[in-house]
């Protein structure tokens, strides 16, 4: 069982979860911090509770707004814990690909959506690829 | 296998490649339309939109029906989408294999009235619809995987 935290500067955790949810059609438990909105929240002993709290087979998948932003480089001290994975630069694209059933082992699996999350920024102009029929 | 064919004017979009083919498993999708077999810009688009490990292969309503007859997509867990109530119709009749119509998404239009949130028919496709309940396709109105499920003659 994968728990979910997105922290940003400002409302776009918020913003993200609600769309979010909105596309699964119902409350993924993703939960939103957002930092600097609130003076007294002190967002990372927040998650640290998280960590403390998740079961030996729980994994905690946090995601920041920006790589070197301060919300990350405050998360960076989970970076390297077991059972904590921390994800940079988050999309919707990512968090859709983390709500998708995944076997695999947790780094690979992470990994892998995080490269094809990268995929999903698009400057519609020009598409990409080919429309080649494909059949049955 | 069927694992869904749902009617959604805007094909697919972030609920039906992240929710709907979760949901299912499916790991084929069939855009079954007339207009978007020859719209090599849409086609491209709905390739990037797709997801991952799932095939997506687009036809028009006759050959869509002639795949589905011929037996060719019976190892796929398969995943219909079309546009609209009459592509519903006209698909069904050229073939017996969709038991089940998820009704997900329609426009309203020019004397269309709501049948749900999201789902607005006109007369016209109301009729339709009759027709293939009377033929025994069960048609439910279901946005989400998640949302409750309403039998579409309880309420038409």
């Amino acid at each position: 069982m994968n728990h979910i935290i997105v922290a940003t500067h400002g409302k776009m955790a918020e913003g993200i979860v609600d769309t979010l949810n909105l596309i699964m059609g119902f409350d993924t438990g993703v939960k939103a911090i957002c930092a600097y909105t609130e003076e007294e929240v002190d967002y990372v002993s927040v998650i640290q509770q998280e960590v403390n709290s998740l079961k030996p087979d729980e994994q905690l998948i946090v995601c920041t707004d920006l790589f070197g932003g301060s919300v990350n480089n405050a998360c960076m001290i989970f970076a390297e814990e077991w059972n904590v994975h921390l994800i940079a630069g988050i999309n919707l694209n990512l968090l859709l690909q983390l709500m998708v059933p995944n076997t695999e082992p947790i780094e690979k699996a992470l990994s892998n959506i995080v490269a094809s999350a990268k995929d999903g920024l698009i400057y519609c102009r020009h598409l990409e690829g080919n429309a080649d029929e494909m059949d049955f | 296998m069927i694992v869904l064919t749902r009617i959604d004017y805007r094909l697919l979009h972030g609920q039906v490649v992240y929710a709907w083919i979760n949901f299912t498993n499916a790991d084929c999708i069939l855009i079954a339309d007339d207009t978007v077999v020859n719209d090599e810009f849409r086609k491209k688009a709905l390739k990037l939109a797709k997801p991952e490990n799932c095939k997506l292969v687009f036809k028009n309503i006759q050959e869509a029906a002639e795949a589905l007859n011929s037996g060719v997509t019976d190892k796929y867990k398969l995943c219909i989408i079309l546009q609209t109530v009459d592509d519903a119709y006209r698909l069904c009749k050229k073939t017996d294999v969709i038991k089940e119509i998820n009704f997900g998404l329609s426009q309203k239009k020019e004397g269309s009235k709501a049948v749900s949130k999201a789902v607005y028919v006109n007369e016209e496709e109301k009729q339709k619809l009759i027709e293939m309940m009377q033929k025994g396709v069960h048609i439910y109105l279901q946005q989400g995987p998640r949302d409750s499920l309403k039998s579409l003659e309880d309420i038409l």
